[in-house]
């Protein structure tokens, strides 16, 4: 009993043992710190907006959620506004898209081509019984020679 | 104890059970929840339509019933009748007194509209162009309307006041027409309350405009004339919403009993085993109960289901830590308590447990001294892996969040600043407990290793483990505090852990070490939290410097730039919706700019900008404009038409003194056979202005709020060209010229080409960051912020400090109920009670200060801002006199275009009303859009045109800002032509930057002020309690008897006084107990002597007596004379004996004999004593026996001694004949032995006093021998008592235990 507290204890205090730079987040919702010296690779554009689409369409957030940048422009139609952290954005699209079902969802317009690549589309979703939607606009900007999302609208 | 137990177990279990089983049936109800729907859908879809309909006719009927309300308290003022029958200037002067004299709502409006449907008289803002079309033809004597105007749908609520038809409308806003930003006008939706009510789309339209989609079902609202006045849509819920919507709160309830019965269960289960077992387990599974607990209201979202809005918003804060247990600072503030708590039970087991003690002992006995120091380099190491923890958690604090934690005008914390330093607190105190467990237990190991030396001890393992710092670091690589830090935990940690040894040592008791040491362990919680929590927002801040630096280098920003182009495809479809496209002439009519441009998500989001349209022949038709000058519009449009359509054309306008960029872009228009008609324009500003003119720009975005101290401290964007400064919005920070090659060379080598500063600009001190534009190389963008000096940081360690001590405050209010609960009342010696009147001393002023320094603040403020605004209207209305000379010139000339040329040469923003309607303007679009009312406030219409007032300042309002507007009336050759107005906005910036600022200077000084009074006041309770605290020791002594005890004392105050007099009076007290103690020695031995004598005669009474009874005998010469002599020669022997031992016994040790206890027959005693007595004349004696013989166990000679002493009494009582009567008796366990006399009797007030020693009426004698008796009987455990009647005789009563 003793040792089992001990080792609960011990992989408490690992969990706290966080790194946030970089940063990368895994499906289990737990945030691991890679090596110092690693360097994470990015996916290409096109990519990181099928990601988004995908995990959108299925109510995933961590299906995109390595992809956020360090900081993350969010304007949200629920009313809040700001800069987030990438461990906070990823929170509050959660509870975001956590209460709204989706209905459908698609980007339909992709916009790759220059320094300032974004994708927006129509999200479609049921909330308290009423079918509402959205507009989603998402940009890329470059974060050490690697794209990440910058900027997260939802309006 | 254990039955306590029992007793709490037990409603523990019952509430546990009562919960699972609470979530039993509602998981089984939810399961028959859809069929159930299904079932009654149709039934219940027709009662939910009939309760919808009421509701909402019932939400439209309250409204038009406090519309109305407030009519009739207008209408039977009879003054408002009274003034329509007054004509001219005093009748409107009345008219507006009375109206405005009623407290309104904001949007709520009162009209007294003449019989031509003119405005009389009204308060509020205007509800039509015409108020004629809201009256309508041969309106009737009430009524009730809606009617769109503009932006909005009113509701009026109108009645006839007199017989010449005038009439008196309320009216407000029912709904926005445009969903347009909050930041232009604010949010008034009846359809929108009523969809949030009943959880269904409710849409409100006017007959006629709007036509419902056939799934809606239609609910008209009618007048008395059967007239619709206005009809609710609803969009009915789906079986399906339905069924979800009610699974949801079932789930939600199912959570909530899951929630209670983990605590009924964590409950019942720490109280069973903490009965079973007295080891670890108890604690270990009390800290296991709390985290099931924790995890089980995680899991079932408790307590966030229940309580929407901030706190469990993950927009203040999030951090995906393990099992979202600080999803939200809701959770985060659940888990922190819930590890405090367990670290504190871990703490306080391990040391204030005999089991702590006894592991070490354990340990330390297994291993030699080298394990010990093996040991203690593990702990080092461990308890530093746990700090980098904590040190990580800090930065998820700050970086995770977007809470401001300090607001410098602000003299407390705000709410979510609070929580989050309370989270600081309660995580340093788990960490403190947690590295204070292992420290001792080190020390202690120690300590057996090196049992003799103590300081040795300290030196070597404070040494040690501050050594394992830097060794750390090297290990960890990747280090997330300070050297410092962590050199400050160890220290505290040390610190800590000598305390608690002293406390210890000194067995000042368990409840006493436990609040000392939370104190501790608070306190330096908050000196090692804090400042690393600053660090942190230091780190944050300049992060986002380098967010907004980057974003200024970009070449353009891609959600502006998207805004822009949706913008234009949305116009374009709008228009294509909105008109046949040859009516895009008469767009300014019907204000088709500004139509389509709430349609875009310029509208929606608030962004200045501007739409233009143009027709055919490329003349401008409409524009609509929002917080962009001419010039601005002018640049970026010419930009716009030298390019491509439909696409975004860009331009900086660093070089203008301004910062950002402007946007625009513009596209054709085609009717739907492809025709062209006309083209329209799109434009954007970057910057984040209102309305008012010279509006100091900041950045559009979000960031201008979390610079910590952006109101108290300057930021200052430079941009440099080929290192020269081009551009710079600083007025007090502007730096030099030339960029200097220092900084060239660094940004060179800086990574991401990024470089920070320390610099000193024209006197400041700055932080400064550098940013090379890497699109543009020779560019490079520069921001500086101001830094604050020191007084900022005191003030703002001041306010966190007071959670610190509200956090000690909750601590002793509960340590405070626990030992009122135990009977224990805890109390305030006098050094505390001196503390805590220091303490309140210094922090009442503090609180004086802060109500009278923002009163102070705002009315100096408000003054400010009435000498501006009186100075701009003197200026205006001088500059305008100059132009006009009559009255065509004034309506002639004062135009838009005039106005925007002088607001533009004054940097002032105004307007000019003729006949309390807007005339013109240099913010015009805001009027013609509707968000500006364009009829002139009622009460500056009363005191300027009315009144002839000067000047009149009033507050108005604007989507959700509020602010002032000064007004001055126009004369030309005196009269009045119209009236000036001029806003004013952004005093509350300036209102919070100077309360700042005040705030900074006094509390932050007087944070130093603060600190040193408790410190001095601490410092001074101790001195002036010594003293007290000496007496009352010495007084202790004294209550212990020894009275050799002085309180050393010097002083010459009255606590010298006091000590000196406690001295004297103990000195005295020891003199007079030692006179007491020989007195009371002299007054044994007399006493002695006194019994000694008395038993010595009690044998030598019947000596005396039976020589005397021989002596008579053989006078006589009785018959029996040799009998006699043998008798009495016999007794005379026995009664030498009893002398002698008495004799034997007082030589001995002068004591009295011993009792010797045997078993005798009271009849025979008593018996054989009257036989002593029998021969002296004039006394008969009767004795009665006692049936059935009574014995008890008694000394023999001791008993004789009593009954001799008492039939002597008598005997001397008769004097000279008498009776003297003797009798035995039983009851119960009782010997009863009666001795009565015939004698006088004994008079009452010596009755009382017979058995007191010393006492006696008689000449002779010691008046012992009562006071022997009574003690001698009372040695045997019985009662002497006495009861005598005069002239009749005393009767003493003896009583025996059998």
């Amino acid at each position: 009993m003793k040792w089992f507290l001990v080792i609960l204890l011990m992989s408490f205090i690992s969990e706290a043992q966080v790194k946030t730079q970089p940063v990368t987040i895994q499906a289990d919702d737990t945030l691991v710190t890679p090596s110092v010296h690693s360097v994470v690779q990015r996916s290409p554009i096109a990519e990181i907006f099928q990601n988004v689409e995908h995990g959108l369409q299925n109510n995933a957030v961590d299906k995109f959620k390595k992809e956020l940048g360090e900081i993350v422009s969010m304007t949200i139609s629920s009313g809040d506004h700001g800069y987030y952290s990438a461990n906070q954005a990823v929170l509050v699209l959660v509870g975001y898209f956590s209460e709204r079902r989706l209905v459908s969802f698609k980007f339909s317009r992709i916009h790759e081509k220059d320094s300032a690549p974004y994708a927006t589309g129509r999200f479609i979703y049921v909330q308290k019984g009423m079918q509402k939607s959205a507009q989603v606009y998402v940009s890329l900007t470059q974060q050490d020679s690697q794209w990440v999302i910058s900027q997260f609208n939802i309006y | 104890m254990r039955d306590r137990i029992i007793r709490n177990v037990r409603p523990a279990l019952w509430g546990f059970f009562v919960c699972v089983a609470l979530a039993g049936a509602l998981c089984a109800i939810r399961i028959f929840i859809p069929s159930y729907i299904s079932h009654r859908w149709d039934a219940e879809r027709s009662i939910r339509r009939s309760q919808n309909e009421q509701i909402i006719r019932n939400a439209f009927q309250s409204r038009v019933e406090q519309l109305t309300e407030i009519l009739e308290n207008v209408s039977v003022d009879t003054s408002l009748a009274a003034s329509i029958n007054l004509n001219g200037v005093p009748a409107a002067l009345k008219a507006f007194h009375t109206l405005n004299f009623y407290r309104l709502h904001d949007d709520q409006t009162l009209d007294l509209v003449d019989p031509q449907g003119n405005p009389f008289a009204w308060n509020g803002p205007s509800i039509a162009h015409r108020y004629a079309e809201v009256l309508g033809q041969n309106p009737p004597e009430q009524f009730v309307r809606v009617t769109q105007n503009g932006l909005r749908t009113y509701l009026t609520v109108g009645r006839c006041l007199t017989s010449d038809k005038y009439y008196l409308m309320a009216s407000e806003p029912l709904e926005l027409n445009s969903p347009i930003s909050n930041r232009f006008v604010q949010k008034v939706s009846l359809s929108e309350d009523l969809s949030q009510k009943l959880k269904v789309k409710v849409t409100l339209r006017i007959p006629q405009t709007t036509q419902p989609n056939q799934e809606e079902l239609v609910i008209p609202i009618v007048d008395r004339e059967g007239n619709t006045i206005v009809e609710f849509s609803i969009e009915e819920k789906t079986i399906e919403s339905e069924i979800a919507s009610i699974v949801e709160v079932y789930s939600m309830l199912i959570g909530f009993c899951f929630a209670f019965g983990s605590i009924f269960l964590a409950y019942a289960g720490t109280l069973w085993i903490a009965r079973i077992r007295k080891d670890w387990i108890p604690t270990a599974v009390s800290i296991l109960s709390l985290w099931l607990v924790r995890l089980v209201w995680r899991e079932m979202e408790f307590p966030a289901t229940i309580i929407n809005g901030w706190l469990f918003n993950p927009n203040l804060y999030a951090s995906p830590f393990v099992f979202g247990l600080s999803s939200s600072l809701g959770e985060l503030i659940l888990s922190m308590v819930t590890l405090a708590i367990s670290t504190w039970l871990f703490f306080t087991h391990m040391i204030f447990n005999t089991q702590g003690e006894e592991v070490i002992a354990r340990l330390g006995s297994r291993v030699k001294r080298i394990g010990a120091f093996i040991i203690l380099f593990v702990i080092a190491l461990f308890i530093l892996w746990i700090f980098r923890g904590f040190s990580e958690a800090l930065r998820s604090f700050v970086f995770d969040s977007t809470i401001r934690f300090n607001n410098p005008s602000e003299i407390l914390l705000d709410g979510t600043s609070a929580i989050m330093h309370l989270n600081v607190l309660l995580l340093g105190v788990s960490l403190l407990c947690v590295s204070t467990v292992f420290l001792w237990m080190g020390r202690k190991i120690l300590s057996i290793q090196f049992p003799s030396s103590e300081l040795k001890i300290r030196i070597l393992y404070i040494v040690f483990l501050l050594l394992c710092i830097p060794l750390f670091s090297w290990i960890d690589g990747t280090p997330q505090s300070q050297f410092f830090n962590a050199f400050l935990f160890i220290t505290f940690s040390v610190v800590l852990v000598e305390l608690l040894s002293r406390w210890d040592n000194s067995k000042i008791g368990v409840p006493s070490t436990k609040w000392r040491t939370v104190v501790s362990m608070v306190l330096g919680s908050f000196l090692l939290g804090v400042p690393m929590i600053h660090q942190r927002l230091q780190q944050r801040e300049c992060r986002e410097v380098e967010v907004v630096a980057k974003e200024l280098s970009r070449p353009s920003d891609n959600w502006l730039t998207y805004v822009v182009l949706d913008g234009i495809r949305t116009s374009v479809e709008g228009l294509k919706d909105e008109f046949i496209t040859n009516d895009i002439a008469e767009a300014k009519k019907t204000n088709l700019a500004f139509v389509l441009w709430t349609k875009t998500l310029l509208g929606k989001e608030g962004y200045n900008s501007a739409l233009v349209l143009y027709d055919q022949k490329g003349d401008e038709v409409d524009r609509f404009v929002v917080g962009m000058s001419k010039p601005e519009q002018q640049e970026i449009l010419t930009r716009v038409f030298e390019g491509e359509e439909n696409s975004v054309h860009i331009i900086g306008r660093t070089g203008q003194k301004t910062l950002g960029k402007l946007y625009g872009a513009w596209i054709t228009v085609r009717d739907s056979n492809e025709k062209f008609v006309g083209s329209l324009a799109l434009l954007l500003s970057e910057h984040q202005k209102t309305f008012i003119h010279d509006q100091e720009t900041e950045p559009l975005r979000q960031f201008g709020d979390r610079f910590e101290n952006d109101i108290v401290r300057e930021i200052a964007f430079h941009e440099f060209q080929m290192d020269t400064l081009i551009f710079s919005t600083g007025s007090k920070l502007t730096p030099d010229r030339f960029l200097s090659s220092t900084i060239e060379a660094e940004l060179q080598k800086a990574p991401n080409a990024i470089l920070w500063k320390d610099m000193r600009i024209n006197g400041y001190e700055t932080q400064t960051v550098f940013l090379r534009d890497m699109n543009s190389p020779e560019k490079i963008v520069s921001i500086s912020l101001e830094r604050l000096d020191v007084r900022w940081e005191l003030f703002s360690y001041l306010k966190e400090f007071f959670i610190c001590l509200g956090v000690l405050a909750a601590v002793g209010m509960y340590a405070f109920i626990r030992r009122r609960d135990r009977g224990v009342l805890p109390t305030l010696g006098f050094k505390g009670k001196l503390f805590l009147g220091f303490a309140c001393i210094t922090l009442l002023p503090l609180a004086v200060l802060s109500y009278y320094n923002k009163q102070l603040v705002a009315e100096r403020v408000q003054e400010q801002v009435e000498t501006t605004l009186y100075r701009e209207l003197s200026q205006l209305q001088d500059r305008i006199s100059t132009y006009i000379t009559d009255e065509e010139d004034f309506v002639l000339g004062v135009d838009d275009d005039f106005c925007e040329a002088l607001a533009s040469e004054y940097s002032i923003d105004f307007s000019v009303y003729r006949n309390a309607s807007i005339q013109a303007s240099s913010r015009s679009e805001l009027y013609r859009a509707g968000l500006l009312d364009g009829r002139l406030n009622g009460e500056a219409f009363t005191s300027s045109v009315l009144g002839r007032k000067s000047y009149f300042l009033t507050k108005e309002k604007i989507g959700s800002v509020e602010y002032a507007v000064g007004y001055a009336p126009i004369s030309i050759a005196g009269s009045i032509v119209g009236v000036l107005a001029i806003p004013t906005l952004n005093r509350e910036k300036e209102i919070e930057s100077e309360l700042a600022q005040r705030n900074a200077y006094v509390f932050g000084a007087y944070a130093i002020v603060f600190g040193i009074a408790l410190v001095g006041g601490g410092l001074l309770a101790l001195r002036f309690a010594r003293p007290l605290r000496l007496l009352t020791l010495a007084a202790k002594d004294v209550s212990e008897g020894n009275l050799a005890v002085r309180v050393e004392t010097h002083s010459r105050d009255e606590i010298g006084i006091l000590a000196r007099s406690f001295n004297e009076m103990v000195f005295k007290l020891q003199k007079s107990r030692e006179e007491l103690s020989k007195h009371e020695r002299e007054s044994a031995w007399k006493e002695m002597a006194k019994q000694v004598a008395h038993e010595i005669r009690n044998p030598l009474t019947p000596i005396k007596l039976s020589i005397q009874h021989v002596r008579q005998a053989f006078k006589d010469k009785a018959p029996d004379r040799e009998e006699i002599l043998q008798r009495v020669t016999q007794t005379v022997i026995d009664q030498i004996e009893v002398l002698s031992r008495i004799a034997s016994e007082f030589s001995s040790f002068a004591k009295m004999p011993e009792s010797k206890f045997e078993r005798l027959n009271i009849d025979d005693l008593l018996k054989e004593t009257i036989n002593l007595f029998r021969e002296i004349q004039g006394v008969s004696f009767i004795h009665t026996l006692a049936s059935p013989m009574v014995m008890i166990v008694a000394d023999r000679d001791q008993l004789r001694g009593v009954f001799i002493n008492i039939i002597r009494n008598a005997i001397q009582a008769i004097q000279k004949a008498g009776t003297i009567t003797a009798e035995t008796s039983l009851e119960k366990h009782t010997c009863i032995i009666k001795i009565s006399d015939t004698g006088p009797g004994i008079p009452e007030e010596i009755r009382t006093r017979i058995f007191e020693p010393n006492f006696s009426t008689k000449t002779e004698g010691m008046g012992l021998g009562l006071a022997i008796a009574r003690r001698v009987i009372e040695d045997h455990g019985g009662t002497i008592s006495c009861s005598s009647e005069r002239g009749k005789g005393t009767t003493f009563e003896i009583r025996l235990p059998v």
